[in-house]
């Protein structure tokens, strides 16, 4: 019995210690961070395969490459993957990491809560997606209108699979972003002031205040649909007393603070890569900071832009068209502000300002399509056209994607203690910016000519096959970008230059301690004097506290 | 010209060795897979108006009760979880 005992004892031990052991029980915000990129990532490219095989069936007219099923399901997990399994998660991942480093802190508050919000997103996508294995993925688009939801129109599993996977995705939202408040509003490092905060931190903060409003109308009405199914209410249901309208407000209502908490964070990265690569502060902080908090506010009264052919009241019409052409205003600021900084600044073009400098470009075709859609005359001819496709891939792929790249490629020699190679970098730029303007700006063009988002196939002769083309190709040119950055993330693990501390001379608290940082982050907790810590310490002679705070 | 600190280290909370930051835990894990159960157990809920079938309603039963009570132990073990320091962080 001893002997048992004796033997299992080691192999126990082992196990615990185990790297995988390790991963799985781990607290640690760096490690919870990591994990939700690399996670993040991988739905990125299942997310991206399944774009591809739309782009296949659409490439020739009367194609029947797929099914309308199976066309049906991948439009709609597209769409879902995209929004939920990266676009918020990989955001998260990056607040994970650098919040805690940016503000001095050594974890974040609640380090356990951390970890759930983690395994909660991964259980998450991975039920979502079971739908697949099941023969049931969801497939009644990624905003699931009922009644297209209720039973007689949906009889299988898909739209049940949708709704509960919905609600461990938002509970994991929810974990998250009650964690990154309290850590930002409690944790900060003497001195950190919130006039001295990191941009990233501000749009995180936002981010998640943002999370907690909009999330509970995406989670309450996603189990009023399984009620509507299982228990035979009528929240829904015309023929009962319901109205499917009811689930657009809820939806929206979530919907549009969405297109912010996917798009503020990369405002924020960018907002800390531009100033580093053009040797200057932040133009016009402050203005970037409250602009931040504003189109917070307002995103939360512009939901029924979505809705103008849904037969709104035209005083509703009005109001919401007015909020929708108010809230570009302190976007403009923002965009404006990334130029003011640019402007004579000593610029260094490496890929995370490639990237930075492509998201304000393409953002802000995104932003103009986004304020001729708020114009209601002009709703009324594109709404869900392939217009409204080009529009928000401007806005989530231009805008968000590329400063998610930026930021990438900014803190990956922190985060490994390596650089990623420039030149491999700047062919995965030039690769995707090509390819994400051919598959997309021709998407206006024939929206505008009338194709319909979600068209399972189209005639010869309508005029759109051409377009088609070029758009199918750029896909698979984004396609062959990526494989570029996987293979510069893969290649730098081990053969990139070693990073050193601060190897690109920024500004803020994380690129004071080592690359990676230890578990603790700060062996003593710093206390900040200005915006730019880090440059205060580089330049002692010339620091920003003696200048203006 | 005065060299006054830009990072100030003077005014220290802690020293290396006093560092205190949480352990690991299996719970958070655990307790996602036991909502993760129950969500799968959900799957079999019959439909408005129509007859489930013995065999499903024997994995809704088994799955929801599993996925609960997995919740449940998961919740009370975390609680009860005595804190420990995380390796590397310090000497507690």
């Amino acid at each position: 019995m001893a002997t048992v005992a004796g033997t299992i004892a080691p192999v126990r031990r082992r196990f615990v210690d185990s790297a995988i052991v390790n991963w799985i029980t781990t607290s640690d915000h760096k490690k919870i961070g990591i994990l939700y990129i690399v996670t993040s990532f991988f739905f990125f490219v299942v997310g991206g395969i399944e774009a591809l095989l739309l782009r296949i069936q659409l490439s020739q007219p009367d194609a029947r490459f797929i099914s309308p099923e199976v066309y049906n399901e991948l439009f709609t997990m597209h769409g879902t993957t995209m929004v939920f399994l990266l676009g918020m998660p990989i955001l998260a991942g990056f607040g994970n990491y650098l919040v805690p480093l940016m503000i001095g802190a050594r974890d974040m508050a609640f380090p356990k809560l951390n970890a759930l919000g983690y395994w909660f997103f991964l259980f998450g996508g991975i039920f979502i997606n079971l739908g697949f294995l099941i023969g049931a993925a969801p497939n009644a688009g990624w905003y699931n209108y009922a009644n297209q939801t209720e039973l007689q129109f949906a009889s299988g599993l898909n739209e049940d699979v949708w709704a509960l996977g919905i609600n461990i995705l938002g509970v994991a939202s929810l974990v998250s972003s009650i964690n990154l408040v309290v850590t930002i509003v409690k944790m900060r490092a003497p001195g950190l002031t919130f006039n001295r905060l990191p941009l990233f931190c501000w749009t995180t903060l936002v981010m998640a205040v943002l999370i907690l409003g909009a999330i509970p109308s995406l989670t309450t009405s996603s189990i009023e649909i399984f009620f509507d199914r299982h228990l035979g209410t009528s929240f829904y249901q015309v023929a009962s007393g319901g109205d499917p309208i009811l689930w657009q407000h809820q939806f929206w209502f979530f919907g549009h603070p969405e297109v912010y908490i996917l798009i503020l964070p990369a405002m924020g990265m960018i907002s800390e890569v531009i100033p580093v690569f053009s040797r200057k502060p932040l133009f016009g902080y402050s203005f970037v900071a409250w602009s931040t908090v504003a189109i917070g506010f307002l995103s939360f009264g512009v939901w029924a832009h979505h809705m103008f052919t849904s037969g709104l009241p035209l005083v509703a019409q009005g109001f919401f068209a007015f909020t929708t052409v108010i809230i570009a205003v302190p976007t403009a600021v923002k965009i404006f502000n990334w130029i003011g900084t640019l402007w004579g600044g000593d610029l260094d073009f490496k890929t995370p300002l490639l990237f930075a400098v492509a998201f304000v470009g393409m953002f802000t075709i995104g932003g103009l399509t986004g304020v001729m859609l708020g114009v209601v005359p002009i709703d009324w001819q594109v709404n869900a056209s392939y217009f409204v496709v080009a529009h928000f891939h401007y806005v989530l792929f231009g805008g968000t994607v590329f400063g998610v790249f930026a930021g990438t490629y900014f803190w990956y020699p922190k985060i490994i203690g390596r650089m990623m190679d420039d030149r491999l970098g700047k062919i995965h730029f030039w690769i995707t910016f090509i390819g994400f303007n051919l598959t997309f700006f021709p998407m206006h063009i024939v929206g505008m000519l009338g194709m319909s988002r979600r068209t399972y196939t189209y005639a010869a002769g309508q005029g759109w096959t051409g377009f088609n083309v070029i758009e199918t190709v750029g896909a698979f040119i984004i396609a062959i970008g990526t494989l570029f950055f996987i293979w510069n993330l893969i290649w730098s693990l081990r053969h990139g230059e070693v990073a050193g501390d601060n190897p690109w001379h920024a500004y803020t608290l994380e690129w004071m301690t080592s690359s990676p940082p230890p578990v603790y982050n700060f062996k003593k907790i710093p206390e900040v004097r200005s915006r730019r810590p880090a440059w205060d310490a580089e330049h002692p002679e010339d620091p920003d506290w003696r200048r203006t705070h | 010209m005065s060299h006054e600190p830009i990072v100030d280290h003077g005014n220290v909370e802690e020293e290396e060795e006093h560092i205190h930051l949480p352990g690991s835990s299996v719970w958070p894990f655990a307790l996602a897979v036991s909502l993760f159960v129950v969500m799968v157990g959900l799957l079999f809920f019959p439909h408005w108006g129509t007859t489930a079938g013995v065999v499903q309603l024997v994995l809704l039963l088994v799955l929801s009760i599993v996925g609960v009570a997995g919740m449940v132990v998961s919740i009370i073990s975390w609680g009860l979880q005595i804190s420990e320091a995380r390796p590397g962080s310090g000497t507690h």
